[in-house]
């Protein structure tokens, strides 16, 4: 699938508790076929001393509202910064890189991830779905107040497991 | 209609406009994003005799106005790159160089023997900043006696376009860039990197890796002016 470089607008960005936050982007363009596993590269703006693009998984996808969403964790001045942009600012990506994960039609599967790792499994979840497949989904975080985003990867599975510290 | 071509010792491009090696990778990577029958030309990334893991991480570190980055010319060989790269690039329609690079002399000779007989790579460019394992890991480009060697044997067995990329951590860089030109070079690119640190001024220490590490960014420009 051809990759694109494009101008995305921020349609919302949520704090999820102090540690996670998702932002929902709009990209100026159709959005390119993108399999679940895959990610983009987001350019931080308006920051001087962050050169690099930033990696993230992309998280889910709207292929209807031409929209994508990133859950990210706040674990430096990268993310920092992306963590208080206002909606309505543009952000530039680099996207779909990867190869993304292997789809299976009408098998059970588990999906496994902790912390931020949960990230590109609620697209999985969706295509997995969407594909006849009975999914069981684990999620691990440190502690409870860690646990995000339950009831998105809900729609997609009777069972859901938690497995936290404390 | 604008004549852009420009003549490199003999080696026409149609246009002034390549790529650096190591900024893009084997050319294949940017299809998505420029018509690579634009360019002049596009010079291949670092490749060395035998497959290459490169550094441990980390290798690469961010600072206010460039990165620093110690990759370590990680590649798969030339011989990967004669079979599995070159016959998806050969069509395009425009200059396509390999950067060289080697622990010896041998090597850098055997590579460019194996390059010499493909047909559309018209030019390698040899990296002359790797380490003389021969003499104690000092850069063959860093002195004229290595950088003698390497371009007169080079020279020997490789007949097409000869560029050499120039190391600019020398005390003088002139005498550096004659002795490659008198062994037969017929072009010179320069700079390869700058050699940096970060230092964290709140821990009063260097950043967290700091192996060989060599500075790319915005102030190179102040450098150079």
């Amino acid at each position: 699938m051809p990759k694109q470089i494009v101008n995305a607008q921020i349609l919302n960005n949520i704090r999820l508790n102090d540690k996670y936050f998702v932002i929902k982007i709009q990209p100026k363009f159709p959005l390119e076929k993108i399999y679940a596993g895959q990610f983009l590269q987001l350019e931080i703006p308006d920051v001087k001393d962050i050169f690099l693009r930033r990696p993230f998984s992309i998280h889910d996808v709207d292929f209807q509202n031409n929209t994508i969403d990133i859950l990210i964790q706040i674990v430096g001045k990268g993310t920092y910064a992306l963590s208080n942009l206002k909606t309505g600012k543009n952000v530039n990506i680099i996207y779909p890189l990867g190869k993304g994960y292997t789809y299976t039609t009408n098998s059970r599967v588990l999906l496994v991830g902790g912390g931020c790792g949960i990230a590109p499994l609620l697209f999985l979840a969706k295509e997995l779905k969407s594909r006849g497949n009975i999914l069981d989904i684990i999620l691990g975080f440190r502690t409870k107040q860690d646990v995000i985003e339950e009831e998105y990867y809900k729609l997609y599975t009777k069972y859901i497991h938690h497995n936290r510290r404390r | 209609m604008v004549n852009l071509s420009v003549n490199i010792n003999g080696l026409i491009l149609k246009n002034p406009v390549t790529t650096a090696s190591g900024t893009f990778g084997y050319g294949q990577e940017f299809i998505d994003f420029i018509d690579l029958n634009l360019l002049g030309g596009f010079i291949v990334k670092g490749t060395t005799l035998l497959p290459r893991e490169g550094n441990p991480y980390p290798r690469m570190a961010e600072t206010p106005s460039g990165m620093l980055n110690a990759v370590g010319l990680q590649n798969k060989g030339v011989d990967y790159f004669i079979t599995n790269i070159y016959p998806y690039i050969k069509n395009y329609d425009t200059h396509i160089w390999v950067n060289i690079s080697g622990s010896t002399v041998e090597e850098y000779v055997a590579i460019a023997e194996k390059l010499s007989s493909l047909e559309k790579i018209t030019a390698i460019e040899v990296n002359v900043s790797c380490p003389n394992v021969k003499e104690g890991g000092m850069a063959f480009g860093t002195s004229c006696p290595g950088i003698k060697a390497v371009v007169s044997a080079v020279r020997k067995v490789y007949p097409k376009t000869l560029i050499v990329k120039l190391s600019p951590n020398v005390t003088d860089i002139v005498e550096i860039a004659k002795a490659a030109v008198d062994e037969g070079a017929d072009a010179l690119s320069l700079i390869n990197t700058l050699l940096g640190m970060a230092i964290d001024i709140k821990k009063r220490k260097p950043g967290s890796f700091n192996n060989n590490r060599r500075f790319i960014g915005a102030c190179y420009k102040t450098y150079c002016s």
